[in-house]
C-alpha cells in the first residue's frame, strides 16, 4: 500500500513535468531538453530557501518563477540568435549545472528537518485520520503518505485547470495555433517567437515546479536529480496521447496526467515483482514502445474486423 | 466529445488495474507479514538499496557480505539479502525504499548520499545502516555521532587528505606544490577538492587543480597540470579521473613527476604511492553494524562512525622511474608493495 501511495504521489508530481514537457514538446514540437537542468534548478531554489526559513509555499511559487527564468533563457536563445532548439536546450542545461551548485551551496541539501509543503500533508493526513497511522481497505498506511497524495492530488487538479482555462483564452488559442500553424499566426499579426517564449517559460516554470515538490517529497534536492528527467516526461506525454488521444487541449491535458501516474505504477509493479534493477530501463522502453504501437495496432483489428 | 470521455474512462481503468495489480501482489505480503510474526525464530529480510552501480559500490557490497558472514550469523538461516539498485536515476530512489519496505524489509542498508536520504524521509520504521556515505551528519541521519535518528546507523568515510599530505611532508619534503585534476560535474570531487583545500592550507601545501571534463579532456589537462609548476601530482578520487587515469599517469611519466594518488587501482596504473581509503573495509564495519542490531541492540544507542582507516600501497617500479629510492620506513610500512626496486619481476 505504501508503494501505491507513493507511487501515486511521485506519479502525480511528475505529472507537472510531463505537464511542462506537453507544452513544449506538443504544443510547440520543440525538444526542450532545458527540462533536465530546471526541474533540478526548481529543487535547488526552494531547498535553499527553505533551509533559511522561507514558508513552503513562497519556495514552490520562487522555484515556479525561477523555472519560469530558464525557459526565457532557452526561448531567447533559440529565437533572437537563431541557435537550434536542441542546443538552446542543451546550453542552458548545461549552464544551469553550475547555477545549481551556486544555488544550493554544496551538491545536496538535506530536507529532513525543516518545515516543507511535507509538514502540511502530515498535519493534513493527520488532521483527516486522527492518528499517525490509519488502516486503508486493512492496509496499514502512514497519515503523511495519504496527506501528500490528497495535497499532491489538489495541487495537480488546480494546475491543470489553470492550464486548461489558459489554452482557452485569446493568448492560450494563439500559443496552440503558433505550433500548429506558424503561417496562418504570423498573417494574423501574431509573433510566433515571443509566444515560443512565452511557451517555454511557462513549461519550464512547471518542472521546475515539479521540481520544488519533489525534493520536499523526498527529503533532499541533490544537484543531479534532474538527469534523464525529460525522459520521463516525455514518455508520460506519449503513453497519455496514445491512451486518451488530443481531441481536445481537455483531454491532452488528463492523458498527460494518467501517463505520468501509469507510468510509475509500472515501474513499482516492476520492481515490487523483484525485476532485476538492470533491466528497469529497457522495461520502460519495451512500456513506451508498446504505448506507441499499441493503437496503431488496435485500428488495423478494428479495420480487419469491419471489412469481414 | 464522447470518444474523448471514453477514451479518458479507459485510461482511468487501466490505471485503476494497474493500482489494483499492485495492491494485490502486495496482498499475498500482508499475509505472510502477519504469519511470521507468530514464528518465533526470525530471518533478517535485509536489503541493500544502491543509487549507482559502478566498482566503488560492488567493493563496499562485498564488504557487507563478508562482514555479515564474519559477524557469525548464518546466510539463510539468520538473514537473506536482496539488492536494489538506481541505477543512476535520482526518481527511482524513492520508489526503492518503499518497494524494500512492502517487501518487509526488516532492515535496510544503504550505499551512498540519496538512498540514504531517501530511507531517512521514508523508512522511520525500519533499522537503517548506512555506508559508502562521505558524510552521515551532512547527509541529514543526525546532529552529532551519539546524537541521531533512532533507528539510524552507519560509516562514513572521511577523505584521506591529512594522511596524505603527512606522509608527502614526512618522506618528500621538497614537494610543496601538489596538482590535481578535477571534474566540475562530478559532486564527490567537487568536495574532495574543497577538503583537500582546507586540509593543504592547514599543512602548508599549495594546489593546483585543473577541471576535466570528459575522458576526452583528460590527456589535454593532464599536460596542462604538468606545465604548471608542480612538484607532484596528487590525484584525488572520482569516477572520470578513475577510468582515464592512464592519461594522468603518461603526463607525468613524460614530466617526471611522482604521482600520489587515493583509489587503489591506480596504484597498479602507475601512481607511486596511494593512501587508500577501503570502502570494502568499511562496508565489512557498518556489516557489525548491523549485526549488532540484528542481535537486538537499539540502533539509536549505536553511535554513527566515521572510517578512517587506510591502506598504504606504493609501487617501486613507478618509483625507480623517476629514480626516486623509497624510504625503507615507508615501504616497510605499506599493505601491499608492487614491483621490485631493483627491476626485478
Amino acid at each position: 500500500m505504501t508503494l501505491l501511495l507513493s507511487a501515486w504521489t511521485i506519479g502525480l508530481i511528475l505529472a507537472l513535468l510531463a505537464l511542462g514537457v506537453y507544452i513544449s514538446y506538443r504544443v510547440f514540437k520543440f525538444a526542450d531538453i532545458t527540462a533536465d537542468g530546471s526541474i533540478t534548478f526548481g529543487a535547488a531554489v526552494a531547498a535553499s530557501m527553505l533551509t533559511r526559513g522561507v514558508n513552503p509555499v513562497t519556495a514552490s511559487v520562487a522555484a515556479f518563477l525561477a523555472g519560469c527564468v530558464a525557459g526565457l533563457c532557452t526561448g531567447i536563445l533559440h529565437t533572437r540568435f537563431k541557435i537550434n532548439q536542441l542546443l538552446s536546450g542543451i546550453l542552458v542545461m548545461t549552464a544551469l549545472y553550475s547555477i545549481n551548485l551556486h544555488v544550493m551551496g554544496s551538491s545536496n541539501v538535506p530536507l529532513l528537518s525543516v518545515t516543507t509543503i511535507t509538514t502540511y500533508a502530515q498535519s493534513l493526513g493527520r488532521w483527516l485520520t486522527g492518528h499517525d497511522s490509519a488502516t486503508l481497505l486493512g492496509w496499514p498506511v502512514s497519515a503523511r503518505d495519504v496527506g501528500s497524495l490528497i495535497l499532491v492530488f489538489a495541487i495537480v487538479l488546480v494546475i491543470t485547470l489553470i492550464a486548461w482555462l489558459f489554452f482557452n483564452t485569446n493568448l492560450g488559442s494563439a500559443m496552440r495555433a503558433s505550433g500548429d500553424n506558424e503561417q496562418m499566426i504570423r498573417a494574423l499579426g501574431v509573433s510566433v517567437e515571443n509566444m515560443i517564449v512565452l511557451g517555454l517559460c511557462i513549461a519550464n516554470g512547471l518542472v521546475a515546479f515539479a521540481g520544488a515538490l519533489l525534493a520536499q517529497y523526498q527529503g533532499f534536492a541533490d544537484v543531479q536529480m534532474g538527469i534523464g528527467m525529460i525522459v520521463w516526461g516525455l514518455a508520460s506525454v506519449i503513453i497519455g496521447r496514445a491512451l486518451i488521444g488530443t481531441d481536445s487541449v481537455g483531454a491532452a491535458l488528463i492523458g498527460t496526467i494518467i501517463g505520468s501516474v501509469l507510468f510509475r505504477l509500472i515501474i513499482a509493479l516492476a520492481l515490487r515483482w523483484g525485476l532485476n534493477p538492470n533491466d528497469l530501463k529497457l522495461v520502460t522502453a519495451i512500456f513506451v514502445f508498446g504505448a506507441l504501437v499499441l493503437p496503431m495496432l488496435m485500428q488495423k483489428v478494428k479495420r480487419h474486423a469491419a471489412a469481414s | 466529445m464522447l470518444t474523448a470521455i471514453r477514451r479518458i474512462a479507459l485510461g482511468i481503468a487501466v490505471v485503476a488495474v494497474a493500482s489494483a495489480i499492485l495492491l494485490l501482489s502486495d496482498l499475498q505480503h500482508r499475509e505472510r507479514a502477519a504469519r511470521r510474526a507468530l514464528t518465533k525464530k526470525k530471518t533478517w529480510k535485509i536489503y541493500f538499496v544502491q543509487y549507482n552501480d559502478v566498482i566503488d559500490v560492488k567493493d563496499a557490497e562485498r564488504g557487507v557480505l563478508d562482514g555479515l558472514r564474519e559477524s557469525g550469523l548464518e546466510d539463510g538461516r539468520d538473514y537473506e539479502v536482496q539488492i536494489l539498485n538506481a541505477q543512476g536515476d535520482m526518481a527511482t530512489v524513492s520508489a526503492l525504499i518503499d518497494s524494500a519496505i512492502t517487501g518487509g524489509a526488516d532492515m535496510l542498508i544503504t550505499f551512498s548520499t540519496p538512498t540514504l536520504q531517501a530511507a531517512l524521509r521514508r523508512a522511520q520504521n525500519v533499522p537503517v545502516v548506512y555506508n559508502y556515505v562521505a558524510s552521515g551528519l551532512k547527509a541529514g541521519a543526525g546532529k552529532s555521532n551519539t546524537d541521531h535518528a533512532p533507528n539510524v546507523t552507519g560509516v562514513s568515510l572521511l577523505p584521506a587528505n591529512d594522511e596524505a599530505l603527512t606522509l608527502i611532508k614526512t618522506h618528500f619534503p621538497n614537494i610543496r606544490k601538489l596538482g590535481t585534476l578535477y571534474c566540475p560535474a562530478e559532486t564527490n570531487m567537487v568536495n574532495a577538492k574543497i577538503a583537500l583545500d582546507e586540509a593543504a592550507k592547514r599543512l602548508g601545501f599549495e594546489v593546483v587543480y585543473v577541471p576535466a571534463e570528459t575522458a576526452t579532456d583528460v590527456p589535454d589537462a593532464s599536460a596542462a597540470l604538468m606545465s604548471r609548476d608542480i612538484d607532484a601530482v596528487l590525484q584525488i578520487p572520482g569516477n572520470l579521473t578513475a577510468s582515464a587515469f592512464g592519461s594522468i599517469g603518461e603526463a607525468a611519466r613524460r614530466a617526471h613527476l611522482p604521482v600520489f594518488a587515493f583509489q587503489k587501482s591506480q596504484a597498479i596504473g602507475g601512481a607511486m604511492v596511494v593512501v587508500a581509503r577501503d570502502y570494502n573495509d568499511s562496508g565489512r564495519h557498518a556489516a557489525h553494524l548491523a549485526a549488532r542490531i540484528m542481535r537486538g541492540e537499539n540502533p539509536k544507542k549505536i553511535p554513527l562512525e566515521d572510517f578512517a582507516k587506510t591502506s598504504l600501497i606504493v609501487n617501486l617500479d613507478a618509483a625507480r622511474a623517476l629514480d626516486i629510492t623509497l624510504p625503507p620506513a615507508l615501504v616497510q610500512s605499506a599493505k601491499d608493495v608492487i614491483g621490485d626496486a631493483n627491476g626485478n619481476r
